[in-house]
Formats: C-alpha cells, sequence, structure tokens
C-alpha cells in the first residue's frame, strides 16, 4: 500500500497513532492491575517506511513468575489496516494482533488471530483476561 | 543478549508473513495483474510457493535457531559444534547450566523438531509433522535458559 502524504500529514498521523496506542496502553495497564499483574512500561523506537521514526511505548505484564503477556505496536501503516498492536504471550510468542476501528464514534479494538481471522468479540476487560490466559497458557 | 535473539526469531515469523501476504495478494489478482512479473512465473508456481510456505519458513527458522546457538556460544569463548542439540547443551553449559535440568517435554519437543528438519532437509526418516508456531514456541522458550 503505496501512501503519500505531505509532511504535516505525517506528522498528524503519527500523533494520531501515538494517542490511539496510549489509549490502548492505559487501559490494558489498568485492566492487568485489576487482575493483580504487575505492568512495566518501555520506550520504543517505530521506522515505518511512509513515517519519520517516532517513539512510542510497550507494556509487559507479569503473569507469573517466567510467564508474561506483551502489548507492543507494530506499524501505523499495514495492508488492509490502519495500524496494528500486538498482544503475544512469552515465551511462547503466540499472538493475537489488535487494529483500531471506530464503534459509534468510539475507539475501540479488533483482535485479529495469526492467520487474520477477526475473532468478532467485543474489546473488554473479560477478554482480555481469556486472552491473555489463552496466549501464556 | 537474549532480546536480540528473540528478536531475530520475530524476524523470521515477519518474513513469513510478508511472504504469505505477497503471495496471496499475487494468486488473488492474477487475472487483474497490471504489471509483467519479472520472472515468467505461473499461478501453479505460485500456488505451489504458498502451499510450501509453512514448510519453507520452519527450515529458515530452524537455521536462525541454530545459529543464535552458534554466537551464544562464540559469545562465551567457545567452538560451536556442529549438531544442534551439541550446540544446545554447549549453550546451556557456557551459561552453568546442566542440559539435564532443563524441562523434559521442552527438549523431547525440541528432539522431534530437529528430526522433523533433518527429515525434510536431507531426506532422512520422516519425524511428525511441526508447525511454524510450535517450533518457535519451543525455541524461545529454550532460548530464555540462556538469559543472565
Amino acid at each position: 500500500m503505496a501512501v503519500k502524504l505531505s509532511p504535516d500529514q505525517k506528522q498528524a498521523t503519527i500523533k494520531e497513532w501515538q494517542a490511539q496506542v496510549k489509549q490502548l496502553l492505559g487501559q490494558v495497564e489498568t485492566w492487568a492491575k485489576e487482575q493483580g499483574w504487575e505492568v512495566a512500561r518501555t520506550k520504543t523506537k517505530i521506522q515505518e517506511f511512509e513515517l519519520p521514526p517516532y517513539n512510542t511505548q510497550s507494556l509487559e505484564i507479569r503473569i507469573a513468575d517466567k510467564t508474561r503477556a506483551h502489548l507492543e505496536p507494530i506499524a501505523r501503516f499495514t495492508l488492509n489496516g490502519k495500524g496494528v498492536v500486538e498482544l503475544y504471550g512469552w515465551p511462547g510468542l503466540r499472538r493475537v494482533r489488535l487494529q483500531p476501528a471506530k464503534t459509534n464514534g468510539a475507539l475501540t479494538w479488533i483482535v485479529m488471530t495469526d492467520s487474520g481471522i477477526p475473532l468478532h468479540q467485543p474489546w473488554n476487560a473479560e477478554n482480555f483476561y481469556i486472552l491473555v490466559n489463552d496466549l501464556v497458557a | 543478549m537474549a532480546q536480540s535473539y528473540f528478536r531475530r526469531l520475530l524476524g523470521v515469523r515477519s518474513e513469513y508473513g510478508a511472504a504469505r501476504e505477497a503471495l496471496d495478494l499475487l494468486l488473488r489478482s492474477w487475472d487483474d495483474l497490471s504489471f509483467a512479473p519479472k520472472n515468467p512465473i505461473t499461478p501453479a508456481d505460485a500456488k505451489r510457493a504458498l502451499d510450501n510456505l509453512d514448510f519453507t519458513y520452519f527450515i529458515r527458522l530452524h537455521a536462525e535457531f541454530e545459529s543464535i546457538l552458534r554466537d551464544e556460544v562464540s559469545s562465551k569463548g567457545g567452538a560451536p559444534k556442529a549438531k544442534v542439540r551439541q550446540l544446545e547443551s554447549q549453550a546451556l553449559r557456557a551459561r552453568g547450566i546442566r542440559p539435564g535440568s532443563v524441562n523434559r517435554a521442552l527438549i523431547n519437543r525440541l528432539e522431534a523438531i530437529h528430526r522433523y528438519r533433518n527429515s525434510v532437509a536431507h531426506g532422512a526418516a520422516p519425524g511428525a509433522l511441526v508447525a511454524f508456531a510450535d517450533a518457535l514456541r519451543d525455541f524461545n522458550t529454550f532460548i530464555v535458559h540462556l538469559t543472565p
């Protein structure tokens, strides 16, 4: 997908994407803490073909001694998508991909399996816990 | 170090994903292609490449795992041995870990993966079919042992 953006459009795109990611990380951080899981943030620098390098954050969720889940923004520009954030288990690296979407004007996330099949489950705390437990199982 | 090892494995998965999307897109749009492919490939070639992709990238992933083990042994001043099972033991010992102390189920799965890799790469007796995602899980679970 070739994207031609002016420098101003690029900056606006980055800003919007960073805000979406920030909102997601805050939401997941709250859900994780409610479950009693420890959470740590890491700064991440992303380089995409269509955009200048930009900073964002990743989340590490400690489920048990050596079991973790990671929430990691991958890119704003993807085929058929408006951004992708990966949620994966550690150390097994099983993953799902989260793609932003709007429902009644509000930001939500569509969960896609590794083979590109949408789960058709609402993005909420309950489903997040199920997903994380499946990813680290 | 283990953090970059993990990134190397994920890099292979990303390439695999890109190759799958590219081949899938090529096949779906074959009749509407607005450019001539540089090589005289047929839809059957593309279909065969897609059908074998899991298999192809399994081999790539296995090679990356072996390369990581070699790098690990070398970084600790050792001389990497040729066989992957020996490399696993060398890498563990270099970290002061007794190979026998590693989860037996994981070691058994890794053995099955290596047998499968040999069966497809060298025409040896076939092992059980191993999916790319399962190999990735087990390789990274082993590599976690190399975390300081």
